[in-house]
């Protein structure tokens, strides 16, 4: 049987509730076909709000460990609320890359906090485009400037993202190839942490 | 129709909610953001959630041009011919067609990056600051002020969209920020004009400029450093006929928000702090 | 010896302008003061509608519009020291009460609910009747001596069109009810019946049929 653990528990700066959000967990969970009694660990950063976005889906000894924003799930038209059609889609996206892990094809995938931009915007995009498909409403323009931002804004950037998208079967080789392709590859190392919104 | 009209009664369909920026100043997670190192907020594809960070940008761009279409076109309407000279209005129903216009291009560079009309909410103190019953104050207020912001948002997102290989972003916003060196000068010459032989109105209309200067200077917003995500626009800001003097005083004006802004988060979690201890 | 060249007309075969027109120097100036007032007063009330109308699409329109009337404004604003008024703002008056009446009741509606009443003001009354004054003026003023007069009608007549069209379309698509219908037909009459009672945007004799107008120069 699956254990999901959300932090913090109670929240205090923001009115979310732990019981809704378990819930939409354990959705996120089925609808990316997880295999049963993978533990999964979400930690929502409460201190975080928009534009402080983001989100972070890595497996540890067996265990699914997630970091999201607290931004991710807040109502952008109504500051301090929770938005479950909001957290319905970045949970999706973060289980869909979660069992991407748990599976061969990304068995050599490094950590979230060791991706390049280029390599977590393809895998974002291949995440969306999945989610799409299994009903989730998702926003193709917005993926796709997201995508752009790190691939650049050229044809063979384009083609790269509608393969991403569409795909409904690709490996850490395959991201990698991608990146190399658009030239995402080529760009020099950011100077700021991909992962400095989770660290305190 | 009754001249002046408050904020309160800007007309908008059910996509647009508003919020008021005290909302923002008393979010209990405000202090506790302030202390923390969340990366450069000066806009980079390679800082911290890059692309929601430009799309709220964008919306809030979006929004600020359709309540600088609204001030312009409320200036054409408010003032007779005598408080107000017709070439002023003139210059005014040239804003309104120029705002139009950025409203169009703002709607456009937001489907190409993803965001959507009222996606995110709407501040109204942009509109507020145009709302003065004195056409030389409006002019300070919003020409000079407002349009002076601009210029600077507008230089930071074209320097994104070219840092970012984004040409869209910086041809649209290369074509906007040629509109506001204009609009700039319109205010800083009507300024004159209107006041060649009041000194007084005069200081008083640039005290009021440096009042709404102020206010979008708040919690670092604008600046030279890399802590604010809209760097000051000299070289743009000379083109349009601020002095060195004007642009001096407003960057130190923006350290000193800064600086303020770092102190009262600090206040404010030291209060939260002991509250929490305390229960 | 040079050769030499062979006289040609003045005005080549294909130019068919005579000289005579129907108004006079003073009656130019006059209607064109008269169209001056009236776009004033029309692009301040588009100006001022812009914050009160909650449609995006209606509001951008009207901002664009705002600057065309204005600009027309400007071009009347020039004429007039050509046409022998050294002082514009003289000139620059309605024709009438009644047509200062009628411009009040147009620029009356406020509330954002009223956005086709605002619209059927401008679109359906006051700018036909723009562009029907101004075409009258094109057809009878004289195609040679008020050239320049000309010249700014046909710019201006451009933009009025083009804005009449804008502001049908816009009306079109708002009006989707007949309850709708009926409400931009009762405006519309209502300023109708001002609007005669004016004589029009250049007062009586707006449209022509004026016996005093007929200046013919021979």
């Amino acid at each position: 049987m699956t254990r999901i653990t959300v932090t913090p528990n109670p929240f205090t700066l923001v009115p979310y509730d732990v019981g809704e959000i378990t819930a939409l967990v354990e959705e996120a969970a089925a609808l990316a076909g997880l295999p049963p009694g993978v533990d999964i660990d979400l930690t929502v950063d409460e201190e975080l709000f928009a534009p402080l976005t983001g989100h972070m889906s890595d497996v540890v000894d067996g265990r699914v460990v997630l970091w999201i924003s607290g931004g991710n799930f807040e109502d952008n038209r109504r500051p301090c609320h929770f938005s479950a059609d909001q957290a319905r889609v970045d949970l999706a996206v973060m289980m869909l890359r979660a069992n991407d892990r748990l599976s061969d094809d990304f068995a050599a995938a490094p950590p979230d906090a060791e991706l390049s931009r280029g390599e977590r915007a393809a895998w974002d995009t291949y995440a969306v485009g999945r989610a799409r498909a299994l009903g989730i409403d998702v926003r193709r323009p917005r993926q796709l400037y997201d995508f752009r931002l790190q691939h650049g804004f050229t044809d063979v950037a384009d083609a790269a993202f509608d393969r991403c998208w569409e795909a409904r079967s690709i490996t850490w080789d395959g991201i990698r190839e991608i990146c190399k392709e658009t030239g995402a590859t080529d760009r020099a190392p950011s100077k700021v942490p991909v992962d400095l919104l989770r660290q305190k | 129709m009754k001249k002046m009209l408050p904020e309160s009664e800007l007309a908008r369909d059910e996509r647009f909610v508003r919020t008021k920026i005290e909302d923002r100043i008393f979010d209990p997670r405000g202090p506790k953001i302030a202390q923390r190192n969340t990366g450069p907020a000066r806009m980079g594809v390679d800082r911290p959630a890059a692309g929601e960070r430009s799309r709220s940008l964008m919306h809030g761009i979006f929004v600020g041009e359709i309540q600088a279409l609204e001030g312009a076109g409320r200036t054409c309407y408010d003032f007779d011919d005598d408080t107000a000279p017709f070439q002023l209005k003139l210059d005014m129903a040239r804003q309104c067609w120029d705002e139009s216009r950025h409203c169009e291009i703002s709607v456009k560079l937001g489907d190409h990056m993803g965001t959507e009309i009222g996606e995110y909410t709407e501040s109204t103190f942009l509109f507020a600051a145009a709302c003065n019953p004195d056409p030389v104050f409006r002019l300070c207020g919003v020409n000079r002020a407002l349009e002076g912001l601009a210029i600077d948002v507008f230089s930071s997102m074209k320097e994104f969209g070219n840092e970012s290989g984004d040409p869209i972003l910086e041809f649209c916003e290369d074509w906007m920020l040629a509109d506001e060196v204009t609009h700039v000068k319109m205010g800083s010459d009507w300024l004159r004009r209107l006041t060649e032989t009041d000194p007084d109105r005069r200081e008083r209309a640039l005290e009021f400029q440096r009042t709404v200067d102020a206010i979008f200077n708040l919690g670092g917003f604008r600046g030279e450093d890399d802590e604010n995500p809209i760097q000051l626009a000299r070289d743009f800001r000379r083109l349009a006929g601020f002095s060195d003097d004007e642009n001096d005083s407003l960057a130190a004006l923006a350290r000193e928000s800064t600086e303020q802004a770092r102190e009262m988060a600090a206040m404010a979690t030291a209060a939260l702090d002991a509250s929490a201890q305390g229960s | 010896m040079t050769e030499q060249t062979e006289p040609r007309a003045p005005f080549a075969p294909w130019d068919r302008r005579e000289l005579p027109g129907l108004f006079s120097v003073e009656e130019s100036a006059r209607r064109v003061g008269n169209y001056k007032w009236a776009e004033m007063r029309l692009f301040e009330v588009l100006g001022g509608w812009v914050a009160t109308v909650p449609e995006l699409d209606v509001k951008l329109v009207l901002g664009r519009h705002t600057y065309h009337h204005a600009w027309h404004a400007e071009l009347w604003h020039k004429r007039l020291p050509e046409l022998r008024e050294m002082n514009p703002d003289r000139l620059t008056m309605p024709p009438n009460d009644e047509f200062v009446t009628f411009m009040e009741a147009v620029r009356e509606p406020e509330a954002p609910e009223h956005t086709i009443e605002k619209l059927v003001g401008v679109y359906r009354v006051l700018i036909p009747r723009f562009i029907a004054v101004y075409t009258y003026h094109l057809n009878a003023t004289s195609r040679i001596t008020d050239a320049p007069t000309i010249r700014s009608l046909t710019f201006a007549l451009q933009d009025e069109f083009e804005d009449w069209r804008d502001g049908e379309m816009l009306l079109q698509s708002l009006i989707d009810t007949d309850e709708k219908v009926d409400r931009a037909g009762r405006r519309q009459a209502a300023l109708e019946k001002l609007y005669l009672a004016s004589g029009g945007i250049a007062g009586a004799g707006s449209l022509g049929s004026h016996p005093a107008q007929e200046v013919g120069v021979r």
